[in-house]
Parts: C-alpha cells; structure tokens; sequence
C-alpha cells in the first residue's frame, strides 16, 4: 500500500512537471500561430511588419513575466 | 526571414530580427551575415510545410543562453498560387525552464530533468551534461541497458511512473524514474525518486511496529509467566508437602489455607 501511494505521489510530481512546462510551450506557440495568419492575410510594408513583429515579441515578454 | 528576393526583389536575404534588450523591444536585420536557407529553423517547417520546435541550442548571440525556435511557415497567395514566402520564428529562452525543473527536490538526492525529441540533456542538476551528452551516451558510459531502454520510451513519447529502476547519475544509488512527454514538442520529463530515501520514513515506521510489537509480547509473557506462577504456587507447596507425607514423614506441616483458596474433595 505505502509503495502504491508512493507511485501515485510520482505520477502526480511528473504530471504538474509536464503540464507547467506544456501550459508555457503551447501558450507561446499560438502567439506567431495568430500572427502568421494575421501577416499572411495582410500586406504589411516593412515598417507596418516591424511593428507587428515588435507587438508580438512584447506579448510574448508579458506572457513571460505573467508564467 | 523572407523567401529570396521577397518582397524585396533586390534583397536575397531578408530578415527582420525584433528582439528584447534592456527593457527596450529592438529590431536589426542580419543581411548577408547569417544564411538562413540552410539552418534548421528555416529548412524544416519549410520542407514539411508545418509549424515546429527546433532542437535546443545555445544562442551565441545572446551570451551562450539556451534557446529553442518556434517556427511558422508563411504563405501568400501569388498568381493565384498558394507559395511559401518566408517563415515566422519565435526564439524562447530555456532559462525558465531549467530554473522550474531544477526547483524540484525529491527528498535530498532526487531531481527532475527533461531531454529533447532526440534526447539531448536539455535541463539537468549536473550543468556538464547539459547539451554535451544524450541520454544514451549517458547510458553507454554508464553500460546502463536499463537506462537505454529508458531513453528509448522517452524519446518515442511514453510514459512509465516508478516501473524503472536505475542508477542515479548523482549518487549512483538505486533509483526510481517516472517520466512523461511534453505534448507540445515531443520533449520528455523525467523525475528521479531515491529508493533508500522514500523508503527511509517507511523502514522506520516499520522497525517501530517491531519493536512495540515484540516489546508488548515479552511484557505480555511475563505477565502470563507470573500471574499463573501465583495461582498455582500454593498447589505446588501442597503436592510437595503431600509427597513427603505419601514417603512416611508425619511431621509436614501443611500449607495455611488462605482467603480466597480452595481445596477439592
């Protein structure tokens, strides 16, 4: 029994590990996921592009200090 | 990171490089300086028209920081045709990363660690290893078959919670690992449990249960031993006063009858 609880406490630690670290991968990856269709739905000029990619690196930053 | 000489058409290489530095969101392009085409976060979303994670690396630029690359490829519709004209990266500090999994403790010796897609030791307590040794290198030096097979399921996305065992790289000591994939980039969390060190507050409890366990049956014993010597002490007086009257020696004085004492007929 106390081995059973101890596989069960692994599981647990393991899957909090795997669900934070998933939780921040796939909340950045839908950031340029959006903003690719964004720019492919666009025709941006150079200067209106750089300040789309600095909004993105800025919510990214955010997001970052948030995690 | 544009397609060759788009939008531009006198431009080959076309990046706009936006990046963060002393609290201030900056942009600079490479030019000619760096030759994307070829590198692995340009090549392959491109080749296999999907977005992707690279293999970790460390960014010289930046000061050695390990770093991964969130690909998107870019499409436009040109001539009525759908075309790839460049790929959206995303570059992500790892340093996050290994600071959460190196804040997990297990008991004293335990750790986490977490290896990419090909195994490559992306986050681990020991920084020597980190991006210098695979988890199967690690097994070969090790001659670990175990660890291999280990290795083998992590990189292939399964999951296995206490059902290994091997030998801790730390303390070489006999060891629980429970591992599980990322779903997001295919990489793999692996949690290192020390065998002796779970088992040290349970062999306690148990050596505990042991000795109160034998300790309240000697008392019980000794109870039994005494309670019983007192009860048929007076018996035993008598018998031996009555074998010596039975051997003719008259002048045996028989033991008092007390309160409470009883004699059959």
């Amino acid at each position: 029994m106390v081995e059973k609880n101890l596989k069960l406490n692994a599981e647990s630690v393991t899957n909090a590990a795997v669900l934070r670290v998933d939780k921040v991968l796939s909340t950045v990856q839908k950031i340029p996921d959006n903003y690719s269709k964004i720019i492919e739905a666009s025709d941006y000029s150079r200067d209106e592009l750089i300040d789309v990619l600095k909004q993105l690196v800025g919510i990214i930053l955010r997001f970052s200090e948030q995690a | 990171m544009f397609e060759p000489y788009y939008p531009d058409p006198s431009l080959k290489y076309n990046t706009l490089y936006v990046y963060h530095k002393d609290e201030k969101i900056e942009f600079k392009t490479f030019g000619e300086n760096v030759d994307y085409f070829t590198m692995d976060y340009y090549q392959i979303p491109k080749e296999l028209n999907r977005s992707l994670w690279s293999q970790p690396y460390f960014d010289e630029g930046v000061g050695d920081v390990l770093m991964t690359t969130y690909s998107v490829p870019l499409y436009k519709y040109i001539n009525g045709r759908k075309q790839l004209v460049g790929v959206l990266g995303v570059d992500l500090s790892l340093d996050w990363l290994q600071q959460y999994l190196n804040s997990i403790k297990i008991y004293e010796t335990g750790y986490a660690f977490l290896i990419s897609s090909i195994g490559t030791i992306v986050s681990h307590p020991d920084k020597n290893v980190i991006m210098n040794e695979t988890i199967f290198s690690i097994a070969d030096a090790q001659k670990s078959q175990q660890l291999r097979t280990i290795g083998y399921n992590m990189i292939h996305g399964e999951t296995s919670f206490a059902e290994m065992e091997y030998h801790n790289l730390r303390t070489g000591k006999l060891s629980w690992i429970a591992y599980a994939p990322v779903p997001t980039n295919n990489w793999s969390i692996g949690v290192v449990f020390p065998v002796d060190e779970l088992m040290v507050d349970v062999n306690d409890l148990i050596t505990n249960l042991l000795i109160i366990g034998i300790g309240g049956l000697a008392i019980i014993l000794i109870l039994i031993i005494l309670i019983s010597k007192s009860i048929t002490r007076p018996l035993r007086i008598l018998t031996q006063a009555a074998g010596r009257f039975a051997q003719g020696n008259f002048d045996v004085i028989l033991p008092q009858i007390k309160s409470g004492m009883r004699s059959a007929n």
